[in-house]
């Protein structure tokens, strides 16, 4: 399972052994948002008017999502990973609003998953050129 | 150092016969001296750590001192060669353990690392007192000859004179567990543990009185019981026995000593003394305690030297305010410019169905735009860290470092004003392309709804427990990829990274071994003692630090080596799959000279085909700040008609040659910008101008009339 913390800043060129708590979590903060922001950018840009209305609406209310839910997957209360959704946030409302959005997405953007991969692949070798650069700064 | 008070002894006949037989026992385990410590809960602690401690002294330079005061871990030199060529005049050798022989009254010295000639000791060796020329006392050795006295005392800190020294590893022993027994904490307030052989025996000065042991007796309280050990260890010229087997030995046998005597020592103490007595030592106690809590821990000590780095960082912010105004301004306008030429380049939800034709059109040219840009961007950035960094050494925000330390505070310190640029470009053009569109609400709402999504919507924690196997694991995949967070960010993880990946092996593997940095435990101790001798805080850790990496690289070289082997290796195997395309990847690329099709731009031709930018630590180029922007001749021909202004314009009904004479109108060209139909930009393709296209792909009715009008002034 994928998280931004110790390893991934030492990934990057950080020596963790060095830095505070305080430190290293404001580094995984600031990593975590930047790369939100690329990816939800990305996705965005794949997007046109009326879909990013439709997929707001389908965010913000719940109500909405169910029926879009039931329109256009029925039967999803059977399904497992609605189950585990469910599981999960403990809020029928939550879990349909993600369920929706996630289904929704899959359908508006098809391999968003990999479009997403591609986005940080981009990320993370954009920051090893930038510790490079760094490296390069340092060693003068 | 604050001032301790006055030491009030304890007479040793104010003590039961139980706890004068505790004494004894004690005495028994770690001499005179020994009875000073007090018994604790974790005596095992005192052994291990006995062992540790011998297991990390280092030679420094020779410095001649008395023999008496040689000890493990020093550096001897050989006053003469060996008969038998084992060992050589001048030559030099670590000191493992020192003996003092009872029958001839003369000292011995194993030494580690003795003999070369084939056939010879390979183990130890015995120099004898006359085979010494001079010796180096360690650092580390001289810091806990200092700290016992502190320790034990109660009093300013003395020299290694007052020492009950003979050489013998049972000074150390004496010595560390010492520091564990107050650090650990075992000394109550109410100094019930506390009771100190050495006051017992006197009214007068423990440290004078101490010193009179030692020069009456060179084996001192301490060396009867140490050498009693140690003759049983010892001593055999060119033996087989190893000393580290010894040393465990009488380890295990004062611990089992102390564990015997643990419990009846505590009540025999307490039943000993007086309510005055027990003032007196807890009055000793709480001095030895607020000495030690003056030692910070180690995140407050992090804590403090944050605020200091935080201080020196406003310092030179200050500083570049004051003095490198141009700097900053030139990377600014290089931001902004960049901004704009991305903004050309890419597009954005809510534009793709109504302009996308139109953005789609001249791509090419504004791709080369947006190079120039980078590149404008990154030289003025270079200028910007390289002065940055300038004054951050002047503030001394790097005065504490050595040479690895500094690499690093440096690489990150730079590491993150190329983080800052990136934020800074990616917002910036994000501002621009939004100020472009109709309706930039609903582009905002939409990252906004799509950040949330990716976060895993209201119920945030829960995405991190599903994990990998959320979706993947049950068949269907919604991205198609299984989660698309989990899954794609573990897979460009798993890739490894060039820099990251050598850290990180290096790392690991050095975690597998003994040879790693010092412990915590060690660091504790260690900044126990350095705190006692009034070091400041920054000098504390800058030895630390450097006793820590220095310890690293010595004993682990070899798994150092091996280990950054294997991971340039596997970083090779990534490097290759790189993807240059973005401002980080290029433009640094291009910072780096590596990158050839850089050097391609209109405004970067430097000789050979060289990108004409500043190297890290050069001195800027005097004529940088003055590169003009990175600015296209317009040339018409190229464009088509779909093209920007064109395209409108011809859809209005006027031809190519209309269009430049309005675009030629300045006063034109500043209504439209006032109208935020239109933006200055001297790069642009087109006239100076940029456009700024709404949703629609249609000029605003408004801009449209204040066309009209110009034109019909101009009898179009």
């Amino acid at each position: 399972m994928f998280q931004i913390d110790d390893e991934f800043l030492t990934s990057v060129g950080y020596n963790v052994a060095s830095l505070s708590e305080a430190q290293k979590q404001q580094y995984i903060d600031e990593f975590t948002a930047e790369a939100n922001e690329r990816i939800s950018e990305r996705l965005v840009s794949e997007l046109d008017d009326q879909q990013i209305e439709e997929f707001n609406e389908i965010q913000e209310s719940p109500e909405r999502a169910k029926n879009w839910l039931n329109e256009f997957h029925a039967g999803y209360h059977d399904k497992e990973e609605y189950k585990q959704i469910l599981e999960g946030t403990g809020s029928e409302d939550d879990a349909a609003t993600f369920y929706a959005a996630a289904l929704w997405m899959n359908d508006a953007v098809p391999k968003y998953g990999e479009l997403i991969q591609e986005e940080l692949d981009n990320y993370l070798a954009q920051l090893v050129k930038m510790r490079e650069a760094a490296d390069a700064i340092a060693s003068n | 150092m604050s001032e301790k008070p006055p030491k009030q002894p304890v007479a040793d006949g104010d003590l039961s016969e139980e706890g004068k037989s505790a004494l004894s026992r004690l005495e028994q385990a770690y001499g005179a001296a020994g009875s000073q410590i007090e018994t604790q809960s974790e005596t095992a602690n005192v052994g291990a750590s006995v062992e540790n401690e011998l297991s990390n002294q280092e030679p420094v330079a020779v410095d001649n001192e008395s023999l008496s005061q040689i000890a493990p871990g020093d550096t001897v030199t050989s006053s003469k060669s060996s008969s038998d060529g084992y060992y050589e005049a001048g030559a030099k050798y670590t000191v493992q353990a020192v003996k003092k022989n009872q029958r001839t009254g003369k000292y011995e010295f194993h030494v580690t690392n003795f003999g070369t000639k084939d056939g010879g000791p390979t183990k130890s060796y015995l120099l004898s007192e006359d085979d010494i020329a001079g010796y180096g006392q360690s650092a580390e050795t001289a810091v806990r000859a200092t700290t016992v006295i502190d320790v034990i005392d109660g009093n300013e800190p003395s020299d290694t004179n007052d020492v009950v020294l003979d050489g013998d590893q049972g000074r150390d022993a004496v010595v560390q567990a010492a520091e564990n027994v107050v650090q650990a904490g075992v000394a109550e307030a109410d100094g019930t543990l506390r009771v100190s052989r050495a006051e017992s025996e006197t009214a007068g000065d423990t440290t004078n009185e101490t010193s009179q042991d030692s020069d009456e007796s060179p084996e001192g309280s301490v060396g009867v019981a140490t050498a009693e050990q140690g003759e049983s260890v010892d001593a055999t010229v060119g033996g087989e026995h190893t000393d580290d087997d010894d040393e465990s030995q009488a380890a295990r046998r004062r611990t089992e000593i102390l564990q015997g005597i643990l419990d009846e020592n505590n009540a025999a103490l307490n039943e000993a003394l007086t309510q005055e007595q027990r003032d007196t030592l807890a009055a000793i106690v709480a001095e030895n305690n607020a000495a030690l809590a003056e030692v910070s821990p180690r995140e407050d000590d992090v804590q403090a030297l944050a605020a200091i780095r935080t201080e020196k960082l406003a310092a030179a912010d200050t500083a570049m305010n004051e003095t490198e105004l141009g700097a900053i301004n030139l990377l600014q306008a290089k931001l902004a410019e960049y901004a704009r030429r991305k903004a050309d380049v890419d597009t954005l939800g809510g534009e793709k169905t109504k302009a996308w034709k139109f953005w789609q059109a001249g791509r090419q040219k504004r791709g080369e735009a947006l190079k120039v840009a980078e590149e404008a961007l990154f030289q003025a950035h270079n200028i910007y860290v390289d002065k940055l960094i300038r004054k951050r050494k002047e503030v001394g925000l790097y005065e504490e470092l050595g040479d690895e330390e500094l690499m690093q505070a440096v690489s990150d310190d730079a590491f993150r004003e190329l983080l800052k640029l990136d934020v800074d470009a990616r917002k910036a053009t994000l501002e621009t392309r939004k100020s472009r569109v109709d309706n930039r609400n609903i582009v905002d709402k939409a990252l906004a709804g799509v950040g949330k999504f990716l976060n895993g919507g209201k119920g945030k924690g829960w995405i991190r427990n599903m994990g990998s196997g959320f979706l993947a694991g049950t068949g269907m995949a919604l991205s198609g990829a299984g989660w698309p967070i989990t899954t794609a960010i573990a897979a460009g993880l798993t890739a490894g990274v060039r820099r990251g990946s050598r850290i990180n092996m290096l790392d690991t593997s050095l975690d597998d071994t003994s040879t790693k940095g010092m412990s915590e435990e060690e660091v504790a101790s260690r900044r126990a003692a350095m705190a006692r001798s009034g070091e400041s805080l920054s000098d504390q850790r800058a030895r630390l630090q450097s006793e820590m990496f220095g310890r690293a690289r010595t004993e682990g070289k070899e798994k150092f080596d091996a280990a950054e082997k294997k991971a340039n290796t596997n970083a090779a195997k990534f490097g290759a799959g790189f993807a240059a395309g973005n401002l980080g990847t290029r433009g640094i690329d291009a910072l780096l000279n590596k990158d050839a099709s850089a050097s391609a731009g209109p405004q970067t031709g430097g000789s050979g085909g060289e990108p004409d930018l500043p190297r890290p630590g050069e001195q800027p180029n005097p004529g940088a700040e003055a590169l003009p922007s990175p600015e296209v001749v317009p040339d018409f021909s190229g464009i088509d008609v779909g093209e920007g202004w064109y395209h409108q314009l011809a859809d209005m009904g006027y031809s190519q040659d209309q269009v430049q004479a309005l675009f030629a109108d300045h006063d034109l060209m500043n209504e439209l910008v006032n109208q935020g139909a239109a933006y200055v930009d001297n790069s642009a393709l087109i006239g100076g101008y940029g456009i700024n296209m709404p949703a629609s792909g249609h000029l605003t009715q408004q801009a449209m009339d204040t066309i009209r009008q110009a034109a019909a002034s101009k009898g179009f």
